[in-house]
């Protein structure tokens, strides 16, 4: 893309395999370098896990897929401590968690109890198996998609949790022309299978820890609380940003900085990251369920921009 | 239909027809015609402005009970030119529409309700359009729009029982997995390894699988019994908010109502069915009409805006400054009103009124008092009316613009406007005309436009295209309006009182074929301006302390009346004798001048010019001094045998001709052959011979050597013994009693009694009727001829010298008082603007081709010595007004500017500047590469702005300092920025991507 810093290549990596917006590679980035995870609220068979593929093949690290069914326990995600017969002792087996980028499937198609299991090791960046625990590794990184039309649905995440997300994603259906290329290519998964990585897992650590340090002017923190206040005002909204929403935008807009090489936030890069930040922090009035809810609750997000004076 | 302003409208075209036919105005005929032709213009554009519409309307999925939602709209133009103003109006609210273009759809919002469960239809969708002028609402209704409406659903917190809910766990003793403990067996082959339960098998040596159920999942059953019971809308909105609350759980739902069954189902998009069934039940499956909001808020005619009001401004100027065009309003007057816009516009502009509403409100108190008292009584109707519009206009232009005030500005500007439609007669009131058109026309569609309204309305074109048809039809019905001039018309629109106004203007029609004694009275009393008399070579120290203009005369009394003669004579031109029919002699046109057949080549002539005031009547050629040759633009010119000369037809426009008199008295009868006898005939013998007069003629001439002696005793003798007097009684008294019992009178008497006096002795004698004007203008060094300067005197015939002037009228002893200084300065102030208004006439409006020519000939000789170098100066100063007028000079600016330009880092906010000042303007929630992208995707020729957003950036939020270089870089994208703005005002932003930006 534009610059061939550490990020500019991994972008251009992964764009070989996902055809499409270069946005959402952007903001996949972004959900790395903000140490966030990503949440990706979509219909099948646009390229969720290719894009987890691609991504984790691309820092050359470990990736693991997990397609969640309404049968998976939480041990088999965490792991469990297995008993050795010969040796009469317990060894701890480490389950898909333990990797660096975790495609979570359809994260609604499993129980509560799972769910929450994936949730809090999310949290607390490791796992607690019969009084010990295990850290997970870094780079760390959920990719979890939901299904809103949710053919088979059953357990669409709950919003009070959806707030563990740094990014909700709608990849969207490709354009015409991409469509077409993806159509007229060969199998892209199995081209993805066979990424060469340009980043090592070194170099992305050193690029999440300069996340806090692109700089930020006092206007677009002003603009960034305008935004959250904004939020509390409208009608419309039931509840609006938490401070710790705004805070996270704040990364989030670093981070996305970054993305472009860049080691200054500009104003654009607010108003890009903004709805995917804050469009699942925020309940809105409506009564509407479903894809009908996620597209409202976007609007909504996107009236505010569209509304509040953003500095020049 | 019409609207409430639309009725008032046409009230108002058959008002102005009423007054138009009362006055007999002819520009009133004109306005009353504009004003039929925009009611016609209204009503068929705004027809066309709804034809070839679709609305098509889109209900969105999840639709609840009295919930708000959006009702997405799409309005297609598929025939016709461009639609505009249009409102989809719905029954509690209504969406706004601009334009739509041929071809083209906007979109739109329109906010609902459906107030209850179940099947819902909007029935009443219209679209609407008060295009173009407000005067007609048009409306179409739309096809109804159904939807379905579900119950209202609430949150549930927690499980709650409910007796609608019915739960089931059911769990089959299967092999399998899930929460329930089961039992423990041993593990068999092939068998999932995750099952085996290490604990136990380490307890017992053997792999041990614990085993749990599976579940099938939880079924919920959601009864609803009753679906039209008086509960029923509570118990279905229940039912809805638990069939969601397992739906999000992840139960499998049934749901049993009396009407239908939905067997086990999970996921959204059984929710979905649950919720159409709830709201299909009982009551729900038939539709409802929505009902339309009780008491919908009726649009004010002159909606108020924020911003002052320009066009209500500009209308009202127009109708002001038209004002201008009738005479008899002092000119100074509307100059001191003028600012009194501009105090309004200030006003408005801060938004405070400080004038308090008392104040203004005593004020009109006040001036009521003084127009009916004072005003109308003592400067007559049409002052005092355009006194009483102008204060009007004053009263509303200073007060808060609320809807009624605008409307009565409306009503004023056109009160304003009529008043001079009916008054004036310059060819300059079609600017005018054009002019009111045009702005009051916009003003009417501007007010249905949004706030805030697009700088460049599209309604543009179809405005100027319905100007031009409203000033076609204008045209037509003012040709084809009926003139009613029969007797009985007459006497009906007397009745409405409005021909006062005709008769008390068009007064000075005076100069007819007779006069009646006593006559001059009346016409004394008005002041208005007649004509002004300028002669050549006259300044302030050597003029004549008054002029006589002469009329006409008259040579038969009847005792009572004098008229005119109309003998045949013949008279000499250029040797040939010809005989003159109808007492009438033509002058003979030579190029331009016409001459006299008395008309000496070789004595010098003192030319006068005379201009004359537009409200007369009459054909007579004034004149001070003798005709000799007539410079005019008539074709022709005769004179009869009382030595009058006419033009040959009625003159009722402003006109100017010039005299080149080579004497004073007049000096036709020259060329008439056998003048002799047509004296003795004419005018030597009394009408009826009365003794009483001849002795009193002898006994006052007594001693008189000759002719002239004996005039000038009389003449004598009647200034000193007898007196003026205007007095009624003494303007209806016999010539007796004048002569021998009151010796008071008017000029009339006294220069009748002169003229008898005269022919009983024998000497011939006639009357003459003028003008006598003291008004000497310094400024415009002219005579100030009025109305009440009217006058009579009397011609002698002498036997040498002709027809001499004799004024018998004694004096008027203290007519002009001595004037204080204010009185003074206010005198010369007027006398100082009367001499423009003079020059006005004189060279604009008189404006032909002799001051034409006269104009450029002396101007080649000026230019002559130096023709030259003028020459380059002329065309010198035409390039650079040319440069300027391009904005070539622009350039200069920019490059000014640009030299203090950008390390301060403000450099981007000047580029906006200069951005919104040719109309591309960032809205406030746009980021500058946002604004720069959508801007260079309108328009490529404005490409440096995205890279100057760039450089911004890189300075404000980066705080990097550029270098020199780049420095350099940023002057010349601003100025190739500066020649892309040039090239992109050749096409202006459309108004339809609202300030230029594409949305």
């Amino acid at each position: 893309m534009e610059n061939d810093s550490a990020v500019g290549r991994l972008v251009d990596n992964i764009r070989k395999v996902f055809i499409g917006e270069t946005e959402v590679i952007r903001l996949v980035a972004t959900a790395l370098l903000a140490r966030g995870h990503l949440l990706i609220e979509d219909v099948p068979g646009i390229g969720k896990t290719l894009l987890g593929i691609a991504l984790a093949r691309s820092i050359e690290s470990s990736f693991r897929r997990i397609q969640f069914t309404n049968d998976l326990l939480p041990s088999d995600l965490l792991g469990m401590s297995i008993y050795n017969p010969r040796d009469a002792t317990f060894a701890f087996k480490p389950g898909p968690i333990f990797s660096n980028v975790i495609l979570a499937d359809e994260i609604n198609r499993t129980t509560p109890k799972t769910q929450s299991a994936l949730l809090e090791a999310m949290n607390d960046l490791q796992v607690t198996i019969d009084g010990k625990s295990y850290p997970l590794p870094e780079p760390f990184m959920i990719i979890a998609t939901q299904n809103p039309i949710e053919y088979h649905g059953t357990f669409p995440l709950p919003e009070a949790q959806l707030d563990r997300f740094l990014i909700r994603l709608r990849i969207g259906y490709p354009s015409p022309e991409s469509e077409k290329e993806i159509i007229r290519g060969r199998d892209l998964y199995q081209q993805a299978g066979r990424l060469e990585a340009v980043v090592t897992g070194d170099e992305a650590v050193d690029l999440q820890s300069r996340v806090d340090g692109v700089r930020v002017d006092d206007a677009l923190l002003d603009y960034i609380i305008a935004l959250a206040a904004e939020t509390r005002k409208t009608k419309g909204i039931k509840l609006g940003v938490s401070p710790r929403g705004a805070l996270l935008l704040r990364r989030a807009a670093q981070a996305y900085a970054l993305t472009f090489g860049r080691d200054y936030v500009i104003p654009d890069d607010v108003k890009k990251v903004a709805i995917p930040v804050l469009a699942h922090r925020i309940v809105i009035e409506s009564q509407a369920y479903g894809l009908l809810r996620i597209l409202e609750s976007d609007s909504a997000i996107g009236d505010i921009l569209n509304k509040v004076p953003v500095p020049l | 239909m019409l609207t409430r302003f639309g009725f008032r409208f046409v009230l108002a075209a058959v008002l102005t027809f009423l007054g138009a036919a009362a006055s007999v105005s002819n520009l009133l005929y004109l306005v009353d015609g504009m004003l039929w032709a925009v009611v016609a213009v209204s009503w068929v554009m705004g027809r066309l402005n709804l034809r070839g519409l679709r609305l098509a309307a889109a209900c969105p999925d999840q639709i609840f009970e009295d919930s708000p939602f959006d009702l997405a709209l799409t309005l297609e133009k598929t025939r016709g030119r461009t639609s505009h103003q249009i409102t989809i109006a719905g029954p509690a609210s209504s969406a706004f529409v601009q334009a739509v273009r041929k071809g083209a759809a906007e979109t739109a919002v329109l906010p609902c309700l459906f107030p209850r469960r179940g099947r819902n239809r909007l029935a009443g969708l219209r679209l609407e359009s008060p295009f173009p002028f407000g005067l007609f609402v048009h409306r179409r209704r739309v096809a109804p729009v159904a939807g379905l409406a579900f119950p209202r659903v609430f949150e549930i917190y927690g499980r709650r029982t409910s007796p609608a809910v019915r739960e089931e766990q059911v769990s089959v003793p299967r092999r399998g997995v899930g929460d329930e403990f089961h039992g423990l067996r041993e593990y068999g082959e092939d068998e999932d390894s995750r099952l085996i339960c290490w604990k136990l098998t380490a307890k017992t040596g053997r792999p041990i699988v614990k085993e749990y159920a599976q579940q099938v999942g939880n079924r919920i059953t959601i009864t609803v019994d009753d679906t039209a019971g008086p509960s029923a809308e509570a118990r279905l909105s229940e039912a809805a908010s638990l069939s969601k609350f397992f739906i999000d759980s992840g139960a499998d739902v049934r749901l049993l109502t009396p009407e239908a069954t939905v067997d086990f189902g999970h996921g959204l998009l059984h929710l979905h069915l649950l919720l159409t069934t709830l709201a299909l039940a009982g009551e729900g499956s038939t539709v409802r009409d929505v009902d339309p909001a009780e008491k919908k808020a009726r649009l004010p005619a002159f909606p108020v805006r924020k911003k002052p009001p320009a066009l209500a401004y500009a209308t009202a100027f127009v109708a002001f400054a038209s004002l201008v065009l009738i005479e008899e309003i002092d000119p100074l007057l509307l100059l001191a009103f003028a600012p009194v816009f501009l105090v309004g516009w200030l006003f408005d502009r801060a938004g405070r009124h400080p004038l308090p509403r008392l104040l203004l409100d005593l004020s009109a108190v006040a001036f009521l008092l003084f127009f009916f008292f004072i005003d109308l009584p003592a400067t007559g109707a049409l002052q005092a009316d355009a006194h009483l519009v102008l204060f009007i206009l004053l009263y509303l232009l200073l007060g808060p613009k609320t809807s009624r005030v605008l409307g009565q500005l409306f009503v004023a500007a056109f009160l304003a406007f009529s008043l001079t439609s009916g008054l004036a007669v310059s060819l300059w009131y079609f600017l005018f005309f054009m002019a009111y058109v045009l702005t009051a026309g916009a003003w009417l569609i501007r007010r249905h436009d949004p706030e805030p309204a697009p700088a460049k309305p599209p309604w543009r074109r179809g405005f100027a295209v319905g100007g031009a048809a409203i000033v076609l039809l204008s045209a037509l019905a003012f040709t084809v309006l009926p003139r009613p001039y029969s007797p009985r018309m007459q006497r009906l629109l007397a009745a409405t009182g409005l021909t006062r106004f005709s008769s008390s203007l068009r007064s000075f029609a005076g100069l007819t074929e007779r006069v009646e004694l006593g006559y001059l009275g009346a016409l004394r009393k008005n002041s208005a301006r007649v004509m002004r008399v300028a002669l050549d070579g006259v300044t302030a120290e050597n003029r004549p302390a008054f002029i006589r203009v002469r009329g006409t005369a008259f040579g038969v009394f009847d005792g009572k009346r004098w008229r005119k003669t109309r003998p045949e004579f013949s008279y000499l031109s250029g040797g040939r004798i010809l005989r003159a029919r109808h007492a009438q002699a033509w002058m003979r046109r030579e190029r331009r001048v016409l001459y006299a057949p008395h008309y000496d080549p070789d004595r010098p002539v003192r030319p006068v010019d005379i201009v004359l005031s537009p409200l007369l009547n009459t054909d007579i050629v004034f004149s001070v001094g003798d005709i000799s040759a007539l410079e005019t633009r008539f074709a022709g010119a005769y004179f009869d045998s009382t030595d009058t000369a006419y033009f040959p037809s009625i003159y009722s426009e402003g006109t100017r001709y010039r005299i080149l008199s080579q004497g004073e008295g007049p000096s036709f009868h020259r060329s008439i052959q056998d003048y002799e006898a047509l004296l003795r005939e004419q005018y030597a013998k009394p009408p009826v011979p009365v003794e009483r007069f001849r002795q009193m003629a002898e006994d006052l001439t007594r001693g008189a050597p000759d002719a002239e002696g004996k005039a000038r005793a009389l003449e004598r003798h009647f200034q000193t013994a007898y007196s003026y007097s205007l007095g009624a009684a003494h303007g209806r008294q016999s010539l007796e009693a004048f002569l021998f019992e009151s010796r008071a009178g008017n000029c009339e008497y006294f220069a009748t009694a002169m003229v008898l006096l005269l022919r009983h002795l024998g000497i011939p004698a006639r009357l003459v009727i003028g003008f006598l004007s003291t008004d000497w203008n310094a400024y415009g060094r002219f005579f100030d001829v009025r109305q009440s300067d009217a006058h009579a005197w009397v011609e002698a015939f002498l036997p040498e010298r002709g027809w001499t002037v004799f004024d018998p009228t004694p004096a008027e002893a203290g007519l002009r008082g001595r004037q204080n200084v204010f009185a003074r300065i206010w005198t010369s102030a007027r006398k100082y603007v009367d001499a423009l208004q003079y020059r006005w006439y004189r060279y604009v409006v008189g404006y032909d081709s002799d001051i034409q020519r006269n104009l450029f000939f002396q101007l080649r000789l000026e230019l002559g010595k130096s023709f030259r170098t003028v020459l380059a100066v002329l065309v010198l100063a035409a390039a650079a007004a040319l440069l300027v007028w391009k904005g070539k000079l622009g350039r200069l600016r920019l490059l000014r500017r640009r030299r203090r330009l950008p390390s301060s880092g403000d450099f981007f906010e000047a580029i906006l500047d200069r951005l919104a000042r040719a109309g591309f303007r960032r809205r406030p929630a746009e980021t500058a590469a946002e604004f720069a992208a959508a801007l260079v995707r309108d328009r490529p020729e404005l490409k440096p702005v995205a890279r100057l957003a760039a450089y911004h950036y890189e300075i404000r939020y980066a705080g990097r300092r550029l270098s020199p270089d780049e420095e350099e870089d940023i002057r010349v994208l601003s100025a190739r920025l500066g020649e892309g703005l040039r090239a992109a005002r050749k096409n202006p932003p459309s108004a339809l991507a609202s300030g230029g930006q594409p949305r």
